[in-house]
């Protein structure tokens, strides 16, 4: 693959990569620079990622059998939810914004940097302590509450390091805030000339609106954490029933800043599958403005729809009835980018490679889970699948089947980027339609168990589900297999792989007028933007009519 | 002496730019940290509205005297701050230097009347718990809420006095610049704030139950 | 003192004042017999003392709309934590069940819909 010259191409940078910038540990230690925080956020969330992946292997281990043969009761509550918590917070939550997000936003508005890089480089360092503080946590004996905490267990109940597991998330959620300031004063204050709101990449757009959510929903998480620890450490009645302390009150809370989490989980995804489809299908995006609005849509009716969580937690029925109205109408801009990304491969020149299976895989798996999600959104529905595993099925669809399979697909497209190398995409093809199978197989009994009645974190279950929990602990097994393939061939093109020109995949967006990787100063001159993203097809342009004036017979 | 650390940083060109970033920046925390004290407020008002004598009952107690000059000393600094932020734009820094210092005075007394007020508290057996003085269970909550709330505020001034002490220090040893700094602003505002959630704090916590 | 630093002890010395004598109104409020009102006016006044230092100190007053929307904005998403959480608490109550139960130590009954 070779560069292709477009017109108005910057300059390429004569000074030496960002990678090769400094060789010595404090030189990444204590960076400012945005592109080597996001490398040191992505071994990081890799590790994190893993740790998880072990946990629950362990969990899908034990449930191969009805019995509880393999773990303890205690042990197997431990593991689902340190799987919980190290996912949710110290992968999903900071994965695409603070490994793509804070590499590509400067570059793809033309800046220098992010706004505060001080701040950046800690915010890395508080989701590294935060991580400590949970390993901790782990090491020490494990916290058995779920990744939830409900109240009165946490605060009164549980005999496990509740504590040091909350103050490791509280720690990493103000990681989440930090970068959320950045990503939005960044994008207020330092596009480059001509880069317009309306010329901004949808990857972009989606980075800001998940700042906006990290801002205005993590304080909530903070807060609740520190009234769990208070409560559970020196006592002071919170939650307490015995004192008129309303459990439910901690849900509220809990899943005000939860729910929009979730949101902060599957945005970005978003903004990678909008980038990586344009690419790969020729084709401007459909309805750039539409997906725009889908997204903050998204951003701010998230924030309505948290009680669909407590719709049998004693929640009253009035607040049920909105909560369950609202949550339809959050699916709408939803569904709009899912039409809109189907409208924009519609005539395209579809290119297979490895990203485009990620987010084709995306497109598949990220409806599936919204539509299941609007079976949870209905009351009578959710009565009766609630704490089940179709609640958990659902949610995988969306976290797993949607943003992995998204982070995937944004690793595997600016990779070459990022790192100057191209993988060899026959095994990243290979990865990933295993991924894709291994997935459905893990997932897709878990939808059947769950509507029949198994209860999600029991790990002893009646034998008519053995048969649904097999399948699903096989296909795990063929997942984390899948899982384990990127590394490998990636880690191979470090040091074997053809060096990548400048843009490899012919794309259009600002990153890619700069080389692969990138200098330190992101571009040798500042650039200036005179047309939208997504040029991969001028205005008016049908390919139809296009081939048969050329007397093409197709 | 070694000149001043330059103000201007990387990524940004112009310092007029910079400033506008980290006032833009600071505003934005501080919505954050709006619904950071407004989750504690809900659970206030949550449960003030399934209890409310027994809330004004409890708020009896609190010490009003404690509370009203503690109220007045904040005020009071955040005025210093005021004056010490358009103090240093208009590049008065004799009376800027002096005005942070005087914040932090206030700030300190803040903390120490809220110390004797806390000792106070404990000898009357106001900490939630097996002694707890009143009888309703409603009222440990309301005295939870007392101790968190005062608390986490009382955290949050105290990393307020650092960025202003540091400020004063530094400004008067001439190692940072105060004229168009960014970190005044912000500092300013961050103090300001931690006055505004004390307004907010004062009626619901003290002036309950003293009709 | 110089004509500028009169101006700025000044402008904000009067904010300093407002917010005193408002202190002392609220304080002296506190001790009328208002019933509900009491939180009422106590709330009212420490929106008013809010209000001056944001505009004034924070300058809010004089920043630009960007500033404005970024503090709307929270205090909008506040709202939304509140109104929605209220309106569960409130509607509980009144679903209550009017007959007050014993609550023993073996079964913590929730004044909630049972």
């Amino acid at each position: 693959m070779t560069d292709v010259a477009v017109g108005g191409e910057l300059p390429i940078p004569r000074d030496p990569s960002y990678l090769g910038a400094g060789y010595t540990v404090s030189s990444w230690l204590a960076t400012t620079d945005h592109k080597r925080i996001a490398l040191l956020y992505a071994v990081t969330i890799t590790f994190f990622f893993f740790l998880g992946g072990i946990a629950i292997s362990l969990v899908r281990l034990d449930l191969f059998t009805p019995t509880g043969d393999l773990l303890s009761d205690d042990t197997y509550n431990k593991l689902f939810t340190f799987h919980g918590v190290v996912m949710v917070w110290f992968f999903m939550v900071p994965s695409i914004p603070a490994t793509f997000g804070n590499f590509l936003l400067p570059l793809m508005i033309g800046a220098r940097d992010v706004a505060f890089p001080r701040l950046n480089l800690f915010s890395w360092y508080l989701i590294l302590i935060g991580g400590f503080c949970t390993l901790y946590a782990l090491i020490a004996g494990g916290v058995d509450t779920g990744w939830t905490f409900y109240t009165p267990f946490s605060t009164m109940f549980s005999n496990t390091h509740v504590i040091a597991a909350a103050l490791g998330v509280f720690i990493a959620g103000f990681s989440s805030i930090a970068t959320g300031v950045n990503f939005i004063a960044t994008t207020h204050m330092l596009r480059a000339p001509g880069m317009t709101w309306f010329r901004l990449p949808l990857f972009v757009w989606a980075i800001y609106a998940t700042s906006l959510v990290m801002v205005l929903a993590t304080p909530v998480l903070a807060i609740t954490l520190v009234l769990v620890i208070v409560e559970r450490w020196l006592h002071l009645p919170i939650f307490n029933p015995e004192f008129g302390g309303d459990p439910l009150l901690f849900q509220h809370l809990f899943w005000f800043y939860s729910h929009p989490a979730v949101y902060i989980m599957v945005l970005p995804a978003m903004g990678v599958v909008s980038e990586v489809i344009t690419c790969f299908a020729r084709r401007r995006v459909f309805g750039y403005d539409f997906m725009v609005y889908a997204m903050v849509g998204i951003a701010v009716i998230g924030f309505l729809v948290w009680g669909h969580h407590m719709f049998v937690s004693g929640q009253s029925a009035y607040a049920s009835i909105v909560f369950s109205f609202l949550s339809f109408v959050v699916a709408v801009p939803s569904a709009i980018k899912v039409f809109n990304w189907t409208a924009t491969l519609y005539r395209g020149q579809i290119g297979f490679e490895a990203p485009m299976l990620y987010a084709l895989g995306f497109l598949g798996l990220f409806t599936i889970g919204g539509l299941t999600g609007l079976f949870l959104a209905s009351i009578p529905i959710d009565v009766h699948v609630t704490d089940t595993y179709f609640v958990v099925a659902h949610f995988h669809y969306i976290m797993v089947g949607g943003t992995v399979s998204a982070y995937f697909a944004g690793l595997h497209y600016w990779w070459p980027k990022i790192t100057g190398r191209l993988y060899p995409d026959p095994w990243a093809r290979f990865a990933a339609i295993l991924m894709f199978f291994g997935f459905n197989f893990t997932f897709f009994p878990q939808f059947i168990a769950g509507y029949l009645g198994m209860p999600r974190r029991y790990h002893v279950y009646p034998p008519e589900f053995q048969v649904y929990n097999v399948l699903s602990s096989a296909g795990a097994f063929v997942l984390a297999a899948a899982y384990l393939l990127p590394p490998l061939y990636l880690g191979w093109s470090l040091i074997w792989g053809t060096r990548a020109g400048r843009n490899p995949w012919n794309a259009t967006g600002l990153e890619w007028k700069t080389s692969s990787p990138p200098p330190r100063e992101n571009f040798a001159a500042p650039p200036h933007v005179e047309e939208g993203p997504y040029q991969y097809h001028p205005e008016g342009f049908a390919p139809e009519r296009h081939y048969r004036s050329q007397g093409d017979a197709a | 002496m070694s000149a001043p650390t330059k103000v201007l940083r990387a990524p940004w060109k112009e310092l007029a730019r910079q400033r506008e970033g980290a006032t833009f920046g600071i505003w934005v925390f501080l919505a954050s940290e709006l619904l950071f004290f407004g989750s504690l407020l809900l659970l206030y008002t949550a449960y003030r509205v399934a209890n409310p004598e027994v809330f004004i009952a409890a708020g009896r107690e609190t010490d009003l005297w404690y509370g009203t000059v503690n109220t007045a000393a904040l005020m009071t600094s955040s005025l210093t701050m005021a004056v010490a932020a358009q103090a240093a734009e208009a590049d008065m820094r004799r009376l800027t230097i002096w005005c942070l210092g005087a914040t932090v005075l206030l700030g300190l007394m803040f903390l120490v009347f809220k110390g004797f007020e806390y000792a106070e508290d404990i000898e009357k057996n106001l900490v939630p718990g097996v002694n707890f003085a009143l009888q309703e269970p409603a009222a440990q909550i309301f005295f939870a809420l007392y101790w968190i709330m005062t608390a986490i505020h009382a955290i949050h001034l105290t990393v307020g006095l650092g960025l202003v002490g540091r400020l004063a220090i530094f400004g008067a040893l001439r190692r940072i610049q105060l004229r168009d700094n960014p970190e005044v602003e912000v500092t300013a505002l961050y103090w300001h704030l931690v006055d505004v959630i004390w307004i907010i704090l004062y009626p619901l916590i003290y002036l309950m139950g003293r009709s | 003192m110089s004509a500028e630093a009169y101006a700025i002890w000044r402008k904000n010395g009067l904010v300093w004042l407002a917010l005193l004598v408002l202190l002392g109104l609220t304080f002296s409020a506190a001790h009328l017999s208002l019933g509900v009102f009491n939180v009422v006016v106590g709330l009212v006044i420490a929106g008013i003392k809010v209000a001056l230092v944001v505009v004034i100190f924070m300058g809010l007053g004089r920043s630009d709309s960007l500033i404005r929307l970024v503090a709307a904005t929270g205090v909008f998403w506040l709202a939304i934590l509140f109104v929605l959480t209220l309106t569960d608490v409130i509607a509980s109550r009144h679903t209550q069940n009017p007959h007050p139960q014993q609550a023993t130590h073996q079964e913590q009954s929730l004044p909630r819909n049972r």
